[in-house]
């Protein structure tokens, strides 16, 4: 993909593959994504596709003893180092940062969320440290902050974990926020909320963001432009409105398809599971065996990432003629 | 706190009377008389009067049920009993052999925090390395040698060849330092195994993750998150193991003829010593229960949710 000032992040080619002894097992294949300034991407697919790796790999978080990440990643222009952990201080918790799915897992338990608020922060600053703190816990809808600071993680509910968690995320004043399954961990009405959060908190801080889920509702609430991920690669990917009105790929079809809705009389779901990592050798179309419109030619060879039409990609040999 | 103190304190009670119990009967189904080794160790010819007469004079002619209520009263009045050896008061004789096998067992405690920190935390950060490698086989091998034999082999090689240490006795703080090291080794080789896999695990914990993300640089999150933390399950084991360590020194204390409480033990059982058995085993079971006591309040001050959970 050709750099392009409007995208804050873009990435060129961008693999993590896995290292077991002396062979590398492939498991998220060259990628290019990209995010619009102040706009939100969204990248869907079954657990293990490989959607949190590509999380990982941008916060240059793979230990290069087990994974090897290949690739460019551009943020506002500049390169990013994530190949080189002690580069990457400069960009982790400075110009981007992440959300974790799991928030009572990403807390310290022997540390209160005060002391998470202040860690690493000179005595001086403290009470200004401090207040800022509360201001921004007072932001994200909970109540009674100088409490709060006081508390452990475990004494916290899921939903306000989340939101302290998005807090002390965004207290770092990132360009780049990656939400890794923000709201998977949490029940239906607090989900709501979080994104409803979150898309007033990307408005009114023009925050760009990156949002990772497995579930549509979720990424068609809130994000401009949708990757369709499948077995590490990226299927078919656009405009959030082409891509629903128009989904050419069958495993996208099948996504949307499988949404729970009330108007639908019955949920159809896909059958079959995603190949596991390593288990599909690059012959033909992984989706291949589970796809309802495979015909012969699908386990032929792996087909390209076509564009269609505009901001329309897909990788179907089926669907380039049609469009 | 002071409620859950009271709690492990009350449930104390049964427990020692429970051991005071154990160890009295059984000690007295030991093979040998106790008047005979008397009459030996004092070279008194063993006569029947001779024994009549020693018999009365340790109480040992009542029936044994009677011989436990008489001595069961005198130990709640904070009295053990004289040593049939020496006539000396057993609480005496346990003090100042407590002394010598509390310094021991110190030592041995400095070892093996010391270097099981620096050889876990090393093995951690240098993972499937080399150097983890060859501190995986120390460790395997410090887990395996017998106390006596690693005993045996350092006296032989620093004593005796190079010099550098005295055999044995307890007069200089050189000679503490072979006894000491033994009685440690199998401990520093376990915890240093238990410091490197935790270390390991917690670095995969997603908090430390979140901290990287937050901008926290790889060093100051291993010290910040991660050994804290791998700290925890050590804390744990060690209160588990501080008494181990104290009963453990009868090998070493015997291989060093270290005046502690180990050796007194040996010789006490050999010259069918009841009050000093007793004594020892009474005394032993509360070091043990007291050192569980403090581990588990140092777990509870280093882990809010065991604290938070116990004030529940």
């Amino acid at each position: 993909m050709k750099e392009n000032t409007a995208d804050l992040l873009s990435t060129q080619g961008l693999a993590v593959s896995m290292r077991d002894g002396k062979e590398l097992i492939p498991v998220v294949h060259p990628c290019d994504i990209s995010v619009k300034r102040g706009g939100c991407t969204g990248i869907i697919g079954e657990s293990g596709c490989g959607k949190s790796m590509i999380c990982r790999a941008l916060l240059g978080l793979h230990a290069p003893e087990q994974w090897q990440i290949g690739g460019q990643v551009y943020l506002d222009g500049e390169q990013v180092p994530i190949e080189s952990d002690d580069a990457m201080d400069g960009f982790r918790g400075r110009r981007m940062t992440m959300i974790l799915q799991e928030p009572l897992s990403a807390f310290d338990s022997r540390m209160t969320i005060g002391a998470h608020f202040l860690e690493g922060c000179r005595r001086k600053q403290k009470a200004l440290r401090r207040q800022g703190a509360e201001e921004w816990l007072k932001r994200m809808d909970l109540q009674d902050p100088g409490g709060l600071m006081k508390r452990y993680p475990f004494e916290l509910s899921g939903g306000m974990l989340q939101r302290v968690m998005i807090a002390l995320s965004l207290m770092t004043e990132p360009e780049l926020l990656i939400a890794d399954e923000p709201t998977t961990a949490l029940d239906s009405t607090v989900q709501r909320d979080i994104l409803l959060l979150l898309a007033e908190l990307k408005k009114e801080w023009n925050l760009s963001l990156l949002l990772v889920s497995h579930d549509l509702r979720v990424i068609s609430r809130m994000a401009d432009r949708i990757y369709v991920m499948y077995a590490g690669q990226i299927v078919e990917w656009g405009s959030m409105e082409e891509l629903m009105e128009n989904p050419l790929h069958p495993y996208t079809k099948g996504l949307i398809r499988s949404r729970p809705s009330y108007s639908k009389e019955r949920l159809t779901a896909m059958t079959g599971r995603p190949p596991r990592v390593g288990e599909w050798m690059g012959a033909g179309c992984p989706f291949a065996p589970r796809c309802p419109e495979a015909a012969g030619e699908c386990s032929g060879e792996l087909p390209e990432l076509k564009q269609t039409k505009g901001e329309h990609f897909v990788r179907c040999c089926r669907q380039w003629d049609r469009g | 706190m002071i409620r859950y103190l009271l709690k492990q304190m009350l449930e104390l009670v049964p427990l020692l009377f429970l051991v005071s119990a154990a160890a009295f009967f059984l000690i007295r189904l030991l093979p040998g008389d106790p008047a005979t080794a008397y009459l030996n160790s004092v070279n008194v010819p063993v006569t029947e009067e001779s024994l009549q007469l020693v018999r009365e004079e340790l109480g040992l002619d009542d029936s044994v049920q009677v011989q436990y209520v008489k001595w069961l009263g005198q130990v709640l009045q904070g009295d053990l009993g004289n040593s049939y050896q020496t006539k000396q008061p057993v609480i005496q004789e346990l003090k100042t052999d407590l002394k010598y096998t509390g310094i021991l067992a110190l030592a041995a405690l400095v070892w093996v925090l010391v270097l099981s920190a620096f050889f876990g935390i090393l093995a951690a950060e240098k993972a499937n390395s080399f150097w983890d490698r060859l501190i995986r086989g120390f460790t395997f091998l410090g887990a395996a040698m017998p106390k006596f034999w690693l005993g045996f082999l350092l006296v032989l090689l620093f004593s005796l060849k190079w010099k550098l240490f005295p055999v044995q006795g307890a007069t200089s703080l050189r000679c503490l330092i072979l006894p000491s090291f033994t009685l440690a080794c199998s401990y520093i080789a376990t915890y240093t195994k238990l410091l490197r896999n935790s270390i390991l695990e917690i670095k995969n914990q997603p908090y430390v993750a979140y901290a990287r993300v937050r901008g926290f640089t790889r060093k100051q999150v291993i010290r910040r998150h991660v050994i804290p933390n791998a700290l925890l399950p050590v804390c744990t084991a060690l209160g588990l193991h501080i008494g181990g360590i104290l009963s453990g020194a009868v090998i070493v204390e015997n291989v060093f003829s270290w005046p502690g409480l180990g050796r007194m033990c040996v010789s006490a059982v050999a010259s069918r010593n009841y009050p000093m058995i007793q004594g020892y085993i009474l005394l032993m079971a509360v070091i043990f229960v007291v050192t569980n006591l403090i581990s588990d309040m140092a777990c509870a001050a280093l882990n809010p949710r065991i604290r938070l959970g116990a004030e529940k």
